[in-house]
């Protein structure tokens, strides 16, 4: 009985683990993807002003958004199986769609100040969603190799009429977290 | 053509076959062979005294009164039909021309072709086999008759840059040994891949698919491309449109180098919007998807389809470094013409962009880089490179966007009356407040009285 309980407690905790390594990835893209309206660039660009200020990032970071989310999951293959894990993810061929598998909602994170909804693909009508929704997050499965310390992940995220974009990320984890290395666009709309 | 007559007598039959180097303002000129009852034949040239709008009229199938406008010239005996009929051909709605080409004998011994007891079997100083060399001269609608078809078959038949049948196939010329399908109607596969095709990463089905006979035009087709100094990725490309094998299928416009996809092609809307921004030329179009059409790396394929993150049209662009392909996908066509004009636009512009920041080489000076560079270091903490190139074309593309607009419908209002469309996707990008709410107002008021006026339809 004993080793049932703690089997019990074993397969709990790396189903937690699991779904907790998703969640912190999901955390560190849509925070990368899911920002407001841009600012303004300087009018000339030069040498000590190329990059937006930390000082802007921060206040944009605290900006509400209402974001609208699809309940299925992109799926995506590299033609090539062997280019996953070689941080090349700008060499291989890449195939995607939307795929029937459905997001699981303990997953799905970001900053304080954003809020999410789940919509079936359905009820997401593109045409209006952005009445009431900031945004539109499609979410892919996470792909890990074998040791678990790198993924990829494809995040959609849409902030109006032909305003969209897909990206590839690829991701790390160093001391326990994770942090994107490498980005790759898709598509944008 | 082949026309035939049983109520002569005798099996009557006839060749026409249209003059192409007839000069301009000269009229129309066919070639006539026909049989006489003796077996022989009779060559004759036919001209038709006819106008450059009466020709225009022919090919329209308008009724044009030819009495007193045709000659018929006897030609010498066997100016053509003596020479050339023996060899010459119809089949499956093509001539053919067909000659044999003698082999050589071992260059040692003087064994022929096929002699067992020559010791070179093998070697390159093999005896090699004669062949039959035979050409594709035209492939046209069947018709015509005693005199011909004035027009020479359907010259007006499809576009000339697509792979449909149309009469641009008029000469193509292509060589194959006797143990080819095409020669002999051997039904069974041919699975040698020669010259120049044989740069194509082909399965043996495909290989034996592309030989037989029934697929000689689009052989032809990839040959001539290659020939004439085609890329052999969009050859590729091509053959996998073509093949029918129900993945990326489509039309292909060898001259400009696009894959039309099949999902494209079937919705007819859209196609005749394509068609009509491709006809109208504009620089916007010459200076996107024509660059796209010069650049023998690139390549363009435009679909009927889904996008994971709108449902107006994108821009797929995950392979342009691998494969040099961008997809221009295009999701609602329930606009007007203009409306889905401006989708194609914008999304060739994005597809512009990634063509020219891919050959792009980054500079190390900041202020050496151009715009788009500057804009991409600028933001890319906040927004992918797709979403950025949406700041850059609100500086850069309002203008082209709303010109080649209003040149696709013919000029019939001033740019400003287009620029409602052009600033759609780009509204929320514009950091730099370059539309007003007044302009915007203003331009959303002179895009209904567009709508309401313009002449451009394809329904």
């Amino acid at each position: 009985m004993r080793l049932i309980y703690i089997s019990i407690f074993f397969i709990f905790l790396f189903s937690c683990r699991s779904t907790n390594t998703d969640r912190n990835i999901y955390d560190v893209v849509i925070n990368s993807i899911v920002h407001p309206m841009p600012p303004p660039p300087p009018t000339v660009i030069g040498e000590d002003n190329n990059e937006i200020s930390k000082s802007i990032l921060d206040s944009l970071q605290n900006v509400p958004l209402n974001i609208a989310v699809s309940s299925k999951l992109i799926s995506f293959e590299f033609k090539n199986k062997e280019l996953l894990f070689i941080n090349k993810i700008n060499k291989g061929e890449i195939e995607y769609h939307i795929s029937n598998e459905i997001l699981d909602s303990e997953t799905l994170f970001g900053r304080n100040s954003l809020s999410f909804k789940i919509f079936s693909e359905e009820d997401l009508k593109y045409s209006t969603i952005y009445d009431d929704y900031n945004g539109v997050l499609k979410m892919s499965n996470i792909k890990y190799n074998d040791n678990k310390n790198e993924a990829l992940v494809v995040v959609s995220y849409s902030m109006g009429k032909l305003s969209g974009n897909t990206v590839l990320f690829y991701l790390e984890r160093k001391n326990g977290a994770w942090s994107i290395i490498k980005s790759r666009s898709l598509s944008v709309s | 053509m082949l026309y035939t007559d049983t109520t002569r007598g005798y099996d009557y039959h006839s060749y026409t076959f249209p003059v192409v180097n007839t000069p301009i303002g000269a009229g129309l000129e066919n070639i006539l062979i026909s049989l006489q009852p003796d077996g022989t034949y009779k060559d004759y040239l036919i001209h038709y005294e006819v106008s450059e709008e009466e020709i225009e009229m022919i090919y329209n199938e308008d009724f044009v009164d030819l009495e007193g406008k045709v000659n018929y010239l006897l030609l010498e005996n066997g100016t053509f039909s003596q020479n050339t009929f023996e060899k010459i051909y119809f089949d499956n709605d093509c001539w053919y021309e067909s000659s044999w080409i003698s082999g050589n004998p071992c260059t040692v011994d003087g064994h022929l072709y096929g002699d067992p007891d020559c010791e070179l079997i093998g070697t390159s100083s093999e005896a090699t086999a004669g062949y039959t060399h035979t050409s594709l001269i035209t492939c046209n609608n069947p018709g015509g008759g005693d005199g011909g078809d004035i027009t020479g078959g359907d010259p007006t038949g499809g576009d000339p840059n697509l792979n449909d049948g149309g009469s641009d196939d008029s000469i193509i010329i292509v060589d194959c040994i006797s143990s080819d399908i095409i020669c002999d109607e051997i039904e069974d596969c041919n699975p040698t891949l020669t010259a120049p095709l044989s740069n194509l990463v082909l399965t043996d089905d495909e290989i034996c698919w592309v030989n037989h006979s029934d697929q000689t035009i689009i052989k032809l087709r990839l040959e001539n491309y290659l020939t004439d100094g085609g890329d052999s990725d969009f050859a590729q490309l091509a053959f996998e449109a073509l093949d029918k094998d129900g993945i990326d299928d489509g039309q292909v416009d060898f001259e400009n180098e696009l894959i039309l996809d099949e999902s494209f092609v079937n919705d007819v809307k859209l196609k005749c919007v394509y068609d009509k921004l491709k006809a109208s030329n504009s620089n916007l179009f010459k200076a996107t998807i024509g660059n796209f059409i010069s650049d023998p790396k690139l390549n363009m394929r435009i679909i009927k389809g889904n996008c994971e993150n709108t449902d107006d049209a994108c821009c797929d662009d995950s392979n342009i470094a691998t494969t040099g392909v961008v997809n221009l996908i295009i999701e609602d066509t329930t606009g007007s013409v203009l409306d889905t004009a401006a989708l194609i636009l914008h999304e060739a512009i994005h597809a512009e962009i990634s063509r020219y920041v891919l050959l792009q080489a980054p500079t190390e000076d900041v202020n050496d880089r151009p715009r788009i560079l500057q804009l991409y270091k600028y933001y890319k903490a906040l927004y992918s490179e797709g979403n950025i190139e949406h700041i850059y074309m609100t500086e850069h593309y309002i203008n082209p966007i709303a010109s080649a607009l209003r040149k696709l419908d013919s000029y019939s209002y001033p740019i400003d009356y287009y620029k409602s469309y052009a600033w759609d996707g780009l509204r929320i990008w514009d950091v730099m407040n370059l539309l007003s709410m007044e302009e915007n107002t203003i331009y959303s008021d002179y895009r209904v009285i567009v709508e309401s006026n313009t002449s451009l339809t394809c329904d």
